[in-house]
């Protein structure tokens, strides 16, 4: 069994077939696209319709919500906050109109519908976390708040698309001691141990011109495979593996 | 004419009635009946025994005269809400043999349990406090909040609502399983989830209710508090729509 | 220097000064309270009087941010449809008796302070209302404490006092990171500490007196106080306020209030 992990389209259709093309070179059983599929263009909503009608042979992408997918849903009051504070403090006020403009309220309605993130065997996928769509985990990300975000669903693995970069980040080991002291006196010392806890990144298909990134993940071995795709005019058809 | 075998079982509220009735039930081979007298509003002893022993058969103070006509080992429970004198009326004409069930404390004495029985079998201590107050409760068509049912019941059975010696209650909670809830002060608490299918179709048609008995009972907290513990037809609803979309779900 | 850190005050005007006078036995410089001033009990404007005349450093509580924002918790906040209207009960009671100037000091009340190595907060540092119990995971706790940046965490929300020494912390990181080389590290923080501090108003240890603690800043040490107080005297206020008779009674059995959210690292997103 593989599955073929996407995030980060931001509208770029082109990126999106090349990737789609390279995925089905793969004989992947199930596509997982971890948000960020609309952006603030106008193919976003062409995207949205491809992603929305696979051809025959294509997988049928399962798909959670991403950060772009968020904002959509504030600016359409749909979201949990009542401000597009993030968007603005991010992108500047001008921000709000483009992306009201490139995103019709059909496909706000459909973003309704998507979920937060999988859980399927012992793997979180989401586009942040399991704390908000918005934590960007990173390869530098403290230990303890990967083990937090993992722990919160218990799980072994946790894919995600936030930080855009393609990682795999390991703790390999890991224990701690407590203490506690209460009214009644102290309880006697634990000591909590972890092991082999995943958080992988799994790139991004739409951010970088002509360069797409997924991720390839079996499973049964515990495999994680990055995938670079090259696509567009002058950059030949070629299909740039990752080392 | 086949006599009835009858037995008629009495004794002091938490000592162990249904308990010891249990236990003969267990151990029945041929067919076995139940009954307890004026009880109809809240059977919930004769309903969680039925959910045990689903081959018996209950008897309703209507039914008092197909006593006679029956070929099961009739078990009749004398409700701590009787006296004996109304024990002894309800006897009368019934062959039946009398069984009290007596508080370990009390085994060797003469009390007025050992003067009406034939046999006195040893039951668990309670405690033996004068002027006690019945709350009952049919809950029929309601469904109760697991949780609040967990915090009204602590608060029960640790004296927030009077001094409670027994109380006893068969809920259907929002998960469609229906419980059993037994309290004797001085034991732990008992829960049983009683051998019936989820009820996920609306309210539920089937029995539930509590009955307390205690000293100085907050009559009315009790019956407020209860009320906050019971859903919505909103709440019924979406809890049973929830849980039929997880049954569907491959496991 | 010898500081007291008290919580969970909620409106118990006879436990705070019972708690004030015994921090002035004990000759602490200065007093952090954690908040929930108001909320169960009988006396909110009296206490949030009492902790702005002393000019106690105090964050904002879930029952100070409630009072403030207006009751619009999600469902999660309330384990059971019990626990749900009491707790709309006692918020609709505080609301209608508090003062304005009460209103408008808990409104400014900041979410976490911070003074040397020390944080400050009400339930977490991830908001008023996370629940950090003293057997929640170890690496968990030890994140909370880290993203603080200090040493010593202190919290109240539990209304049950505890230490929690996390030590001897070792993380073994492995990084691939597609361009660059695979980074292997040891991640060892030093000693970090949380320090619960109970609940001065309405205590859930299974006794009906006051909690808070004292901790020295210069050998660290931690003492965890209880201090009887007239309970019976708030009990009796509580049913002639017309607040729900069973908080007085909770009250007087030092009992645990059903109203934790089954979820304890859920965060409430407002």
């Amino acid at each position: 069994m593989k599955w073929a992990i996407l995030s980060g389209l931001v509208g770029n259709l082109t990126a999106y077939e090349a990737v789609l093309q390279d995925v089905q070179q793969h004989q992947v059983d199930e596509l997982y696209i971890l948000g960020d599929l609309v952006g603030p263009n106008a193919t976003s909503e062409a995207l949205v319709k491809r992603l929305q009608n696979p051809r025959k042979g294509e997988p049928t992408p399962q798909i959670c919500t991403g950060w772009w997918e968020e904002q959509c849903l504030i600016l359409h009051a749909y979201g949990q906050k009542p401000e597009p504070t993030a968007l603005i403090e991010k992108y500047g006020a001008e921000m709000v109109k483009t992306l009201w403009d490139a995103v019709s309220r059909e496909t706000v309605t459909w973003i309704r519908s998507l979920e937060f993130g999988f859980m399927e065997l012992d793997c979180l996928l989401t586009h942040g976390s399991s704390v908000s769509v918005a934590d960007d985990l990173r390869p530098d990300t403290s230990p303890l708040v990967m083990c937090d975000r993992l722990g919160r669903l218990d799980a072994n693995y946790l894919f995600c698309g936030r930080s855009g970069l393609q990682f795999n980040y390991q703790i390999a080991d890991g224990s701690s001691t407590s203490t506690v002291i209460t009214l009644n006196g102290a309880t006697p010392t634990t000591t909590m141990e972890t092991s082999n806890k995943f958080v992988v990144g799994v790139g991004n298909v739409g951010l970088t011109p002509n360069l797409a990134s997924y991720t390839v993940y079996s499973p049964a071995s515990g495999q994680v495979n990055f995938k670079q795709v090259s696509y567009g005019f002058g950059k030949g058809f070629g299909n740039r593996k990752a080392s | 004419m086949n006599k009835p075998s009858i037995v008629a079982v009495a004794g002091a509220a938490g000592v162990g009635k249904t308990t010891w009735i249990t236990q003969q039930l267990a151990g029945a081979v041929d067919s076995v009946g139940y009954f307890c007298p004026k009880a109809e509003a809240t059977p919930i002893d004769s309903f969680h025994l039925l959910t045990e022993f689903p081959q018996l058969t209950v008897f309703t103070d209507q039914q008092v005269d197909k006593l006679h006509y029956s070929d099961a080992t009739i078990y009749i429970e004398i409700g701590f809400h009787l006296t004996l004198a109304t024990a002894e009326s309800l006897l009368t004409g019934l062959d039946a043999q009398k069984v009290a069930i007596v508080p370990p404390n009390l085994l060797n004495l003469n009390t007025e349990w050992h003067q009406w029985a034939d046999v006195v079998e040893t039951g668990q201590l309670v405690s033996s406090t004068e002027s006690k107050d019945l709350w009952r409760s049919d809950l029929s068509y309601q469904v109760i909040d697991p949780a609040s049912i967990d915090t009204l019941w602590a608060e029960l059975t640790q004296g927030a609502y009077g001094l409670v010696q027994r109380a006893k209650g068969i809920f259907d909670l929002s998960d469609g399983r229906s419980f059993y809830f037994d309290f004797v002060a001085g034991h732990k608490n008992r829960y049983r989830e009683l051998n019936l299918p989820l009820w996920l179709d609306g309210r539920p048609s089937r029995f539930s209710g509590l009955e307390i008995i205690g000293v100085s009972l907050d009559r009315q907290s009790i019956g407020d508090t209860l009320a906050e513990c019971c859903l919505s037809d909103e709440a019924i609803a979406y809890y049973q729509s929830k849980i039929k979309e997880n049954m569907l779900e491959p496991v | 220097m010898k500081i007291a850190v008290m919580s969970c005050i909620h409106g118990n005007y006879e436990a705070l000064n019972a708690v004030l006078s015994d921090i002035d036995d004990h000759k602490a410089e200065q007093i952090f309270c954690l908040g929930d001033l108001v909320g169960y009990g009988p006396h909110p404007n009296a206490v949030v009087e009492m902790i702005r005349s002393l000019d106690i450093p105090t964050c904002q509580g879930c029952w100070d941010e409630d009072i403030v924002e207006g009751l619009n918790a999600c469902d999660c906040s309330y384990p059971s449809l019990l626990a749900e209207s009491r707790g709309k009960a006692a918020h609709a009671w505080t609301d209608q008796q508090i003062h304005p100037e009460t209103r408008e000091y808990l409104a400014q009340l900041p979410l976490t302070i911070k003074e040397k190595n020390m944080s400050f907060v009400h339930g977490s540092p991830n908001g008023q209302h996370e629940y950090l119990l003293p057997d929640v995971n170890a690496f968990t706790a030890l994140e909370r404490v880290l993203s603080t940046g200090s040493n010593v965490l202190f919290c109240g929300h539990t209304h049950v006092p505890y230490v929690r020494t996390l030590d001897q912390t070792k993380m073994l990181v492995k990084v691939e990171q597609q361009g660059q080389k695979d980074a292997h590290y040891q991640f060892t923080p030093s000693v970090r500490r949380i320090v619960n501090a109970g609940s001065v108003g309405e205590p859930r240890h299974g006794r009906p007196h006051a909690t808070y603690v004292l901790y020295d800043t210069d050998d660290q040490l931690v003492t965890i106080r209880e201090i009887e107080y007239d309970y019976q005297k708030t009990c009796a206020d509580i049913i002639e306020k017309g607040l729900p008779p069973i908080f007085a009674w909770r009250l007087a059995q030092g009992l645990e209030f059903a109203e934790r959210a089954d979820d304890p690292s859920h965060v409430c997103e407002r």
